[in-house]
């Protein structure tokens, strides 16, 4: 079978700029003034180094690490939203990323408006709203506060509305920081069981996270980074022993 | 915020070079604005949105800002007839329609310095052409832009500016301005991200350029000596200007104007794409 994601060798290198890499430096620098010769160098953070790995359909990873360790950078790079400094990158599939579900929320507009808003930022079309609107309206529990602006929602009631909108996606791969929280107690089992089915619908599932318990839920398969490079790959247990074990 | 290694390292300009053409890079960027163009339907409903959204908890929402230029224009017109014992009757409508059309640009050319880093939430998010961005600034502007354009209307009913066929050219001139605002605000968007004392510099130069391009004062006025060659006919921003200038007046833009106007697009449409295909790896990391 082939494979989703495809990372060959893939480096990332971040440059860093402080005051004296400005305008004023570049100009002097064009300018070919001999003092400035050791400026030439560039400060780079080297965020993934070599990394290689392929996910095939039905894998669940869940990427660990420290932090700093490159996982952000890692999902940035496979959201499509961070090109890599040197290797290639294939990815066969629709990707969605959640890394915060509140993208394109507005404390102005009211719940109903919002979630055409996310819903549009997130990838959905108009068909696809209005197909999946009532469905979430009555899952977030909301009842008439849909029309009142979001400003006026408890900090449950936007958690229920965000996480109603999230597990309503119907994504290929589905790329995540960290789990989705539901919020309060009650709700909690109703949401376990969408979250479920929302899980299953997907191909693939790349989640990174420092919850243990998370990954062993989520994930088939896991990747341990360190420092930028990939240090393990393999087994959910394995890994995360692993990752217990380095400290 | 990107999460990177503690690794600091220093690596030699020369290697990170890569070696692909002009025509390679052309094309990414080129790939990239149409691109943006197939995300029109996220476009229009954001541009809705933020028109809805102005309008919310005001009474006349972004009429204030209508009337508070419609006050200066109506001001300042007055002023400048008695300053240069011109006419009212022709100066006010030669005034409005061009400081309207000039806001309008100058709103979009402001904005472009931040084009990407006022987005970086979104850049940082979600997998969207950098171009949508422009686009979505654009349309902002434009939104605006309707709004004062009624000011010119009640100023052209009032002093009776003549309304002919050459009117309607107003459309495709409008068309014209707003693609070339689309590879400006991209190409300064791309600058004033990587060097963030670009911002201050268009700033300074867009107000001296208000000045030195005829919008206050009218092209006669200055005759034909060397300044106005260089005020007019050398400056592009009067030719970006004035083509959406003409047909608001009810006159016919010189053949030479749209002519300079579509060449001004060309070469700094190719410039831009090329720019951005080239960047458009480096950018997000600009942020």
């Amino acid at each position: 079978m082939k494979h989703i994601i495809e990372l060959k060798n893939i480096s990332i290198e971040i440059p860093v700029f402080d005051v004296r890499r400005s305008f004023r430096q570049s100009i002097v620098n064009k300018l070919g003034a001999s003092i400035n010769q050791g400026e030439k160098k560039k400060i780079f953070v080297q965020a993934l180094k070599n990394v290689s790995f392929s996910v095939s359909p039905g894998d669940r990873v869940g990427v660990v690490g420290h932090n700093g360790s490159g996982k952000t950078t890692l999902l940035r790079l496979l959201a499509n939203i961070y090109k890599p400094t040197k290797g290639t990158y294939i990815c066969r599939g629709t990707v969605t990323s959640l890394f915060s579900v509140g993208l394109g929320q507005d404390a102005d507009d009211s719940g109903l408006e919002n979630i055409k808003t996310m819903g549009m930022v997130l990838g959905l079309s108009k068909k696809e709203i209005s197909q999946k609107i009532d469905d979430i309206v009555e899952f977030s529990e909301l009842g008439d506060f849909i029309h009142l602006p979001i400003r006026t929602y408890s900090t449950g009631m936007s958690t229920r509305l965000s996480f109603a909108i999230a597990t309503s996606l119907e994504p290929d791969i589905l790329l995540m920081d960290e789990g989705i929280g539901a919020g309060d107690a009650s709700f909690t089992v109703k949401a376990e069981q969408r979250l479920k089915q929302f899980y299953g619908r997907l191909k693939s599932l790349l989640v990174a996270s420092h919850s243990d318990n998370l990954i062993r839920q989520l994930c088939n398969k896991a990747i341990l980074l360190e420092h930028g490079s990939i240090k393990a790959m393999g087994g959910v247990e394995e890994i995360l022993d692993l990752y217990h074990g380095g400290n | 915020m990107a999460k990177a290694s503690e690794a600091l390292y220093e690596l030699d300009r020369d290697e990170y070079k890569d070696d692909r053409s002009f025509l390679k890079y052309f094309l990414s960027g080129a790939g990239d604005y149409f691109g943006a163009f197939k995300r029109w339907r996220l476009l229009v409903y954001l541009a809705n949105a933020e028109m809805t959204k102005t309008y919310k908890r005001t009474i006349i929402g972004p009429f204030w800002a209508t009337l508070s230029m419609g006050i200066f224009i109506g001001s300042m017109g007055i002023l400048f007839s008695l300053l240069w014992h011109t006419d009212i009757k022709t100066y006010l409508p030669f005034f409005s329609s061009g400081y309207i059309v000039w806001m309008l640009f100058s709103g979009i050319v402001t904005g472009s310095c931040a084009t990407f880093t006022s987005m970086e939430g979104y850049i940082k998010q979600i997998d969207l052409p950098y171009s949508f961005y422009a686009f979505m600034l654009i349309c902002r502007n434009l939104i605006v832009f309707v709004h004062q354009l009624s000011i010119f209307v009640v100023v052209a009913l009032v002093f009776k500016v003549p309304f002919t066929v050459d009117t309607f050219m107003v459309v495709p001139a409008l068309l014209l301005l707003i693609l070339n605002c689309s590879w400006i605000t991209i190409l300064l968007g791309v600058i004033c991200t990587r060097f963030r004392d670009m911002q201050q510099i268009v700033i300074s130069l867009l107000q001296i350029a208000m000045f030195i391009t005829p919008i206050f004062w009218s092209e006669s006025q200055l005759s034909h000596s060397k300044m106005s060659f260089f005020c007019i006919q050398l400056n592009p921003i009067y030719h970006v200007i004035s083509i959406v200038r003409y047909p608001l007046m009810g006159e016919a833009t010189p053949l030479s104007g749209w002519l300079i106007n579509i060449a001004i697009l060309l070469v700094g449409w190719m410039i831009t794409m090329y720019v951005l295909g080239r960047k458009y790896s480096k950018l997000v990391y600009w942020l």
